[in-house]
C-alpha cells in the first residue's frame, strides 16, 4: 500500500536531485531545469500531505498550484535573463558571469 | 528712563557696530565706515557720561576734612541711594531651574569712571583712526576690530561676575592679537602677533585657574560679593593667596609687568591707533583693574608685597631701557609698561584709589601721546625720532598737545600725572620706603626718556639715525628673525617736507589733551580729591591734606625737572654722541636679550615635551589607527575567497544556511 512516507521519501528524492543538480551543473539552463524539480519536490510533499491529512480541505493542493504558477513566472524571469547572459557573455554557464569574485 | 537702565547698551552698540561693520563694512562709501564707528562709540560715550552722571547723584558722600583728617568712621555725610551700587541682572545657562551664571552688570563708582575713560578714549582714537588710516586696503575692516575690541572692553569692565570678565578679557586677547598683525604681510607683524597671542595666553591659564578654583571654594562667580566675609571665611587665608597670586599672574601678562612685558614692544608692530587703545590706554590697564577688583584676596599671604615689588621693578626696568631706542612707539611703549608698573606699585603699598587714579589719567595722556606719535608719523614718514625734522615748526598742534601729554608723563605740575603719580610715590613712602626710591628712580628716568624723545623729535633738526645699521639691531632677533626675514623700519624719501595732519586727528589730539588735564584736576587736592572720593569705598587711609603731601609734591617735581633737565642739557648740545658705552647701548636695545632667552631656553624647553608628544601621536595613536586598518585588511583578505562570483558556492552557502536554522530549530 502506498502511504504519505512514500510520497514524501520520492518527494525527498526528488529534492536531492534537484539541489544535486544545483550545486554541480555549470550549465545555468540545467540548473534552472534543477531548480524546476527543487520546486516540484515541494510541489509534491505539499499535495501529498494534504491529501492524506485534511482530506477536505485544499490548502496543500492550492500551495502547489501556487508554486506551479510562481515556477512559471519564474522560468520566464530566468530564461529571460539567460538571453541577455548569452547575448553579453557568448555563454550560460557560471564561469561567465563570475566578474563579483572577491 | 535713567541711564542706568540704559547701561547695557553700552557694550552692546559697538558690538552690534562690529557685526554691522564685518558683515556690510565695504559698503560704506569712503570714510563712510571710519565715521560710522565714530558715531557709535560718541553715543557710547554719551551714554557713559550720563552713567558717571548718575552714578555721582546716587554714590556715598564723604565729608572731605573729615577724611583727611583721619576721621574715616564719620566721614560719611549722604549715604549713597540704596540700589547702589547699581546692579542689572539676567539669567543666563540657568538649565532646569538652576541659577546657571547670572549674566550681571554691576557698576559702582569705579566701574562707571573707568567706563566713561574708555569710552572717552576709545571715541577719539576711532575720530583720529579716520584720518590716519585712510587709504589702507582693511579700512572697514580695521574698524570692526576696534568696535569688538571697545565692546569687550567696555563689557570687561561692567561684568559683575567675573565668568563674563574672563569671556571680555579673552575676546580683548583675540582682538590684539588680529589687530597687531593687521599689516599681515609683514613678517615682524606676524611674529609679534603670536608672541603677544602666546605670552598673554600663558598669564591668563592664570586667571582660568583662579578662578575656577574660586568657583569651587565659593560657588559662584560673583565680583561684588568676593570680599564678604562669608565668603572670606570659605576661601581660608592659603587659597585667597594663592586664587590672588594666579589672577596676579594673568594681570601681569596683560598688563605687561616683568617678566611676562616682552610682548608689549612688539605690539608696536599693529597701527598706531590700535598701540594707543589697547597697548596704552584701555586694554593693558585692564590688568591692574581685575587686581583691583580681587583686591579683597590679595590683602592676604603677603600677595600685595609680590604685586608691589613686580610693579616697582617693572616702573625702573622699563624707564630704564626707553632711552635706548629711537623708535618713538617703542619708546612709548617702554614708558607705558612702566607706567603700568607705578600702577601696580600704588594697588600694593595701599594707595588702591591713587592706583585706579593713574589708571584713568594715564589712559588719557598716554593716549594722547600715542596718537600724537601717530601724527609725527604721518607727517614724517618715519617712526624715528632723529629722521623727525624739527616737528615743531612743521606740526605745531601736534606739538602744543604731545607736549601736554608729556608733561603729564613727566609728572610736572599742574599736569595729570604729577599729580596721581605723586599719590602712588606717597603711599609707597608710608608702607615700603625702598619701593618709593625705586619709583623716584624711575620717575627721574621717565623725565629724562621723555625730554629726550621731545628734543630730538620736535626741535632738532633731522639726522642720520646712529643705530640703524648697527649690527645689533639687525633683523630682529627679539622676533627670532633673521636679517633676512625682517626688514629695517624704512627712512622718510628724500625731499620729504613733514606737514601737519588733518582736522580729525588735530580734533583727537586737543580732545585727549583736554580730557587729560580736567582728569588730573578732578583728582588732585585742589578740588578735593574729586575722583578719588568718588572710587572711595570707606576703607582707605591714603587720602591726606595737600600740605602734608607738600614734601612729596617738591621732591616728585624736583626728581622730574632733574631728568628733564640732563636730557635737555645732552641733547639739544649733541643728540648723536654716544654717552653710554657700546655694549652697554646695545644690550638695552636688544631688550637685555630676556626676548631671545625666551626664544631659545623656553623654546627649548617647550620643545621636549612636544618632541615626546609627537612620538606618541605618531607611533602611538598614529600606530593604532594603522593596526585597525591592518586587521581588517588581513581579515578581509581571507574572507574574500568566500566570494567566489560563482552561483553554485552562493547556492551551496544557502543550502548551509537552510540546514543550520533546520537544526537550530529542531532543537
Amino acid at each position: 500500500m502506498v502511504t504519505l512516507g512514500h510520497f514524501l521519501l520520492f518527494s525527498g528524492l526528488l529534492m536531492a536531485v534537484g539541489l544535486y543538480g544545483v550545486l554541480t551543473r555549470r550549465n545555468l539552463i540545467a540548473v534552472l531545469m534543477s531548480v524546476e524539480i527543487l520546486l516540484n519536490a515541494a510541489a509534491l510533499a505539499f499535495a501529498s500531505a494534504a491529501a492524506f491529512r485534511e482530506p477536505h480541505l485544499f490548502a496543500g493542493q492550492i500551495f502547489a498550484l501556487f508554486i506551479i504558477v510562481v515556477a512559471a513566472a519564474e522560468l520566464s524571469i530566468g530564461f529571460a535573463i539567460l538571453l541577455n547572459v548569452y547575448r553579453t557573455h557568448g555563454a550560460v554557464t557560471d564561469d561567465a558571469i563570475s566578474e563579483m569574485r572577491g | 528712563m535713567s541711564y542706568v537702565e540704559l547701561s547695557y547698551w553700552i557694550p552692546l552698540l559697538p558690538a552690534l557696530g562690529f557685526a554691522l561693520l564685518a558683515l556690510g563694512g565695504r559698503s560704506f562709501p569712503g570714510r563712510g565706515s571710519g565715521w560710522f564707528a565714530t558715531a557709535v562709540m560718541a553715543v557710547v560715550a554719551v551714554l557713559s557720561l550720563g552713567l558717571l552722571h548718575d552714578v555721582i547723584l546716587a554714590a556715598p558722600g564723604w565729608n572731605l576734612a573729615a577724611l583727611l583728617g583721619g576721621h574715616h568712621e564719620e566721614a560719611l555725610i549722604k549715604p549713597g541711594s540704596p540700589d547702589f551700587p547699581f546692579r542689572l541682572e539676567w539669567t543666563w545657562l540657568a538649565i532646569r531651574g538652576e541659577a546657571g551664571i547670572p549674566l550681571v552688570i554691576y557698576i559702582d563708582s569705579l566701574a562707571a569712571v573707568v567706563t566713561a575713560m574708555v569710552a572717552l578714549a576709545s571715541l577719539f582714537i576711532h575720530l583720529f583712526s579716520i584720518g590716519y588710516m585712510h587709504g589702507e586696503e582693511r579700512y572697514p575692516t580695521f574698524f570692526a576690530y576696534l568696535q569688538l575690541f571697545s565692546a569687550a572692553m567696555l563689557a570687561f569692565v561692567l561684568a559683575g561676575n567675573f565668568f563674563h570678565s574672563l569671556l571680555a578679557w579673552e575676546v580683548m586677547g583675540l582682538m590684539s592679537y588680529l589687530l597687531i598683525g593687521f599689516l599681515y604681510k609683514k613678517k615682524t607683524a606676524q611674529q609679534a602677533q603670536k608672541k603677544a597671542f602666546i605670552t598673554t595666553k600663558l598669564a591668563d591659564l592664570g586667571f582660568m585657574l583662579g578662578l575656577f578654583w574660586l568657583y569651587l571654594l565659593i560657588g559662584n562667580f560673583d565680583l561684588a560679593d568676593l570680599g564678604s566675609g562669608q565668603n572670606l571665611l570659605a576661601i581660608g587665608t592659603g587659597a585667597a593667596a594663592a586664587v590672588g597670586l594666579l589672577v596676579f599672574i594673568a594681570a601681569m601678562g596683560k598688563s605687561a609687568q616683568f617678566p611676562l612685558h616682552v610682548w608689549l614692544l612688539d605690539a608696536m608692530e599693529g597701527p598706531t591707533p590700535v598701540s594707543a587703545m589697547i597697548h596704552a590706554a584701555t586694554m593693558v590697564a585692564a590688568g591692574v583693574y581685575l587686581t583691583a577688583r580681587f583686591y579683597p584676596l590679595l590683602l592676604f599671604g603677603g600677595v600685595l608685597w609680590v604685586v608691589a615689588l613686580v610693579g616697582a621693578l617693572t616702573a625702573l626696568f622699563a624707564a630704564v631701557l626707553a632711552p635706548a631706542f629711537a623708535d618713538v612707539k617703542k619708546i612709548l611703549a617702554w614708558s607705558t609698561v612702566s607706567q603700568l608698573g607705578y600702577m601696580f606699585l600704588g594697588l600694593g603699598v595701599f594707595g588702591w584709589a591713587a592706583a585706579m587714579f593713574h589708571l584713568v589719567a594715564h589712559a588719557f595722556f598716554k593716549a594722547l601721546l600715542f596718537l600724537g606719535s601717530g601724527s609725527m608719523i604721518h607727517g614724517a614718514a618715519t617712526q624715528d625720532i632723529f629722521e623727525m625734522d624739527r616737528l615743531k615748526k612743521h606740526m605745531p598742534w601736534t606739538y602744543w598737545t604731545f607736549l601736554v601729554g608729556a608733561l603729564a608723563l613727566m609728572g610736572i605740575p599742574p599736569f595729570a600725572g604729577f599729580w596721581s603719580k605723586d599719590l602712588i610715590l606717597h603711599a609707597a613712602e608710608e608702607h615700603a620706603p625702598l619701593l618709593w626710591l625705586i619709583g623716584l628712580l624711575a620717575a627721574f628716568f621717565t623725565a629724562f626718556y621723555t625730554t629726550r624723545m621731545i628734543v630730538i623729535a620736535f626741535h632738532k633738526p633731522a639726522m642720520e639715525s646712529p643705530w640703524k645699521a648697527a649690527e645689533w639691531t639687525r633683523g630682529a632677533p627679539w622676533l627670532n628673525l633673521g636679517p633676512e626675514e625682517a626688514e629695517p623700519d624704512p627712512s622718510p624719501p628724500a625731499g620729504h617736507h613733514p606737514h601737519e595732519s588733518g582736522a580729525e586727528m588735530i580734533t583727537a589730539l586737543v580732545a585727549l589733551a583736554a580730557l587729560s588735564i580736567l582728569v588730573g584736576f578732578w583728582g588732585s587736592p585742589i578740588f578735593g580729591y574729586g575722583l578719588l572720593t568718588l572710587v572711595y569705598r570707606g576703607e582707605m587711609p591714603e587720602l591726606l591734606p595737600a600740605s602734608k603731601l607738600m614734601t612729596g609734591y617738591v621732591t616728585g617735581t624736583l626728581v622730574a625737572l632733574a631728568g628733564a633737565g640732563l636730557a635737555w642739557f645732552w641733547y639739544s648740545a649733541d643728540p648723536l654722541k654716544q654717552r653710554a658705552p657700546l655694549w652697554l647701548t646695545a644690550a638695552l636695545q636688544r631688550r637685555l636679550y630676556i626676548d631671545e632667552f625666551y626664544y631659545k631656553v623656553l623654546g627649548a624647553l617647550a620643545q621636549a615635551p612636544t618632541q615626546v608628544l609627537a612620538f606618541i601621536d605618531r607611533y602611538l595613536i598614529d600606530g593604532l589607527v594603522d593596526l585597525a586598518g591592518y586587521t581588517s585588511l588581513v581579515i578581509s583578505s581571507l574572507l574574500r575567497h568566500l566570494q567566489s562570483g560563482r552561483f553554485a558556492t552562493y547556492a551551496f552557502y544557502m543550502l548551509l544556511g537552510a540546514l543550520a536554522l533546520y537544526v537550530g530549530g529542531a532543537r
